[in-house]
């Protein structure tokens, strides 16, 4: 382990007691520690025992004058409502202990830490490139590393190019008769190179980008990165454009939870039903494309506020729409909870355990599915959502019926939110413009943002050089942190036909996950 | 009850329409394709805020050869993904969005209007 401080040339204009590797943090409840990264498994488990901290983040980023690369590791802190970092910088190409072997969850983090930066983490069970951060070739990509299969056990390819609407991912699905024994899932194929590209464009266009890692993830994404954005800036977001922004985040959970049980329904072959959730969902875009005049929404989260005020008008036809659509989405979950057929096929698979969940540190309904009782809107709260104590769906067995039943509950709880900010936004009147901020950031700083999207915890990190501009934009999706559950749930008794109800039952974004 | 989920079919009828063969329409804020006003564009008198704005370069400054001629400004449709900034930042109002959606053409000819 080689670790690296280089000397800080502007350390007496600023700080003389701060190093430049380690940044200020201007969120309120980040807490950065400078820690070197040989003590990192011992802080690691020291913040869980003690703080029941979870495990979020492990990146690498930015590159420093000198060609070190700062690492960082983020944890909340739900019973406290916080965040706490470590910090360090390592020299270029060094190594450093890997975390994996403590921390099952670092694994997917190193990994992209060590095909980014080229930094090796020692001691790591199985490392090789995750090909989720490009430079890695299509030929690398499709090349399986599961051993040669022996007699009567074949390899299944699945992907990257599928039918349907389904996004690109390759898997190999090795079988022996109808079961899975083994999985390997390579994911990469959408990625964009967001990360990046976010240090060569102003940093008030950023949510903009945000918006477009994953279109069902746009308002979670865009709200978080302005979040983030607003605390670098010191910019404050008046009441009601924080409750108009909540109904936006709510109203793409519905229709991200009645796309889920549309294709939960398509995987089980429950045509009718899938007609009628993508009614609902239908429904929703277009309340969405009247809002923001966009149907995913995009445009409507602004750093300092929101692009567009609703009025009365529009208030009276959200209420009436979310109503409506929560009265459907009632009916056809008890329909759905009855139908033996489907249900048939979603007890019992793909079921995470607690251990992997937790183990994993894996986010959203995946987590909650299986009791790992965990929302960022109750639990590390921010904008509307602080005060307000959203109810939690939690459920037991971990299954695809256990997130179906999360997703459902979620719908409709989404819908009672929308219903309650929109009572608040009648009583307000419309602000008289809106405000007209300009960025200017504090240099050197970190600004946090979170949301919990449909999909779980989406966190953006957006750090500062020394002029200002961004030098590094760090998502942290919520599929990302989810995909190592799901590669690791495939084999776990299931059988080849299983598989499109486990991949449809986690419901994740392969853009999410790829940036 | 499948029965009952072909009764609620039945209930719910034809929902999809007959588009192309008919017109629909989009709601009043659509970020559609965004329209150029020649006539009230004076990017030769103002620091061109839309061009600064745009995240896409959709929009760009164009020089007709001519020196003593001022620069006009040119909008590529293929390349505008209606985020609505120039709209905003325009202080003549000669840029607005509209409700036409459909985009799709075989023949889009690189820095004109969408036609």
């Amino acid at each position: 382990m080689t670790s690296a401080r280089p000397p800080d040339p502007t350390a007496t204009r600023r700080d003389a007691a701060r190093p430049v590797w380690l940044p200020t943090s201007t969120t309120s409840g980040l807490t950065i520690e400078p820690a070197p990264v040989a003590r990192w498994a011992e802080r690691a488990l020291e913040l869980r025992r003690l703080d029941g901290s979870v495990f979020v983040d492990l990146f690498g980023g930015p590159i420093l004058a000198d060609g070190s690369v700062a690492l960082t590791m983020l944890f909340a802190r739900p019973d406290h409502h916080d965040w706490v970092a470590l910090r360090d910088a390592v020299a270029p190409r060094s190594t450093f202990p890997s975390l994996s072997p403590v921390l099952e969850a670092a694994d997917w983090y190193e990994r992209e830490v060590f095909e980014t930066f080229g930094l090796i983490p020692t001691g790591h069970p199985h490392l090789r490139p995750l090909g989720v951060s490009g430079g890695t070739t299509a030929d690398e990509l499709l090349r399986t590393p599961l051993d040669p299969a022996s007699v009567g056990v074949v390899d299944y390819p699945l992907g990257p190019v599928r039918s349907g609407i389904v996004e690109s991912g390759h898997y190999t699905l090795r079988t022996v008769g109808e079961e899975i024994v083994d999985a390997r899932l390579q994911l990469g194929w959408k990625h964009r190179g967001i990360e990046t590209l976010a240090t060569t464009i102003d940093a008030d266009q950023l949510p903009l980008l945000a918006e477009r890692i994953s279109g069902t993830d746009a308002v979670a994404n865009g709200l978080a990165c302005a979040v983030a954005l607003e605390d670098l800036a010191g910019w404050h977001v008046d009441e009601r454009a924080s409750v108009l922004r909540l109904v936006a985040a709510e109203l793409e959970r519905l229709h991200d939870h009645a796309a889920f049980q549309a294709e939960l329904c398509q995987a089980t072959g429950l045509v009718v039903a899938q007609s009628q959730f993508e009614i609902v969902r239908e429904r929703a875009l277009r309340l969405a494309a009247r809002i923001a005049g966009h149907r995913y929404l995009f445009g409507f989260v602004r750093p300092g506020g929101v692009s567009i005020d609703l009025d009365a008008a529009l208030l009276d036809d959200v209420r009436r729409t979310v109503a409506s659509l929560k009265g459907d989405m009632v009916g056809l979950g008890a329909m759905v909870a009855g139908s033996g057929s489907h249900q048939d096929r979603l007890r019992g698979t793909g079921a995470v355990s607690e251990a992997d969940a937790l183990g994993l540190a894996l986010t959203g309904p995946v987590a909650r599915a299986v009791g790992v009782d965990l929302d960022a809107r109750r639990d590390l709260p921010y904008e509307a959502y602080a005060g307000l104590r959203p109810p939690v769906a939690l459920e037991r067995h971990g299954d695809a019926a256990a997130r179906a039943r999360i997703r459902q509950a979620e719908a409709v709880i989404a819908a009672d939110l929308i219903l309650t900010a929109v009572d608040r936004l009648l009583g307000q009147a419309l602000p008289a413009s809106r405000p007209d901020v300009r960025w200017a950031p504090r240099p050197g700083s970190v600004g946090l943002g979170w949301a919990e999207g449909s999909r779980g915890l989406e966190v953006h990190w957006v750090e500062t050089g020394h002029d200002g501009r961004v030098a590094r934009y760090r998502v942290r999706s919520a599929s990302f942190a989810c995909w190592q559950g799901f590669a690791r749930t495939i084999p776990a008794r299931n059988i080849l036909t299983d598989f499109p109800i486990i991949e449809q039952s986690f419901g994740l974004s392969y853009a999410g996950g790829d940036r | 009850m499948q029965l009952s989920w072909l009764l609620r079919g039945i209930r719910t009828g034809v929902l999809t329409t007959r588009y192309p063969s008919t017109k629909e329409s989009m709601p009043d804020r659509w970020r559609g394709v965004v329209e150029l006003d020649p006539e009230r564009c004076r990017v030769e008198a103002s620091a061109a805020p839309c061009v600064a704005s745009c995240p896409s370069a959709a929009l760009r400054l164009e020089g007709s050869g001519v020196a003593t001629e001022p620069e006009r400004l040119v909008f590529d449709p293929l390349a505008c993904v209606a985020c609505g900034r120039c709209v905003e930042v325009c202080p003549a109002g000669a840029l607005r969005m509209t409700a036409r959606f459909e985009l799709a053409r075989l023949d889009h000819p690189r820095g004109s209007a969408v036609g």
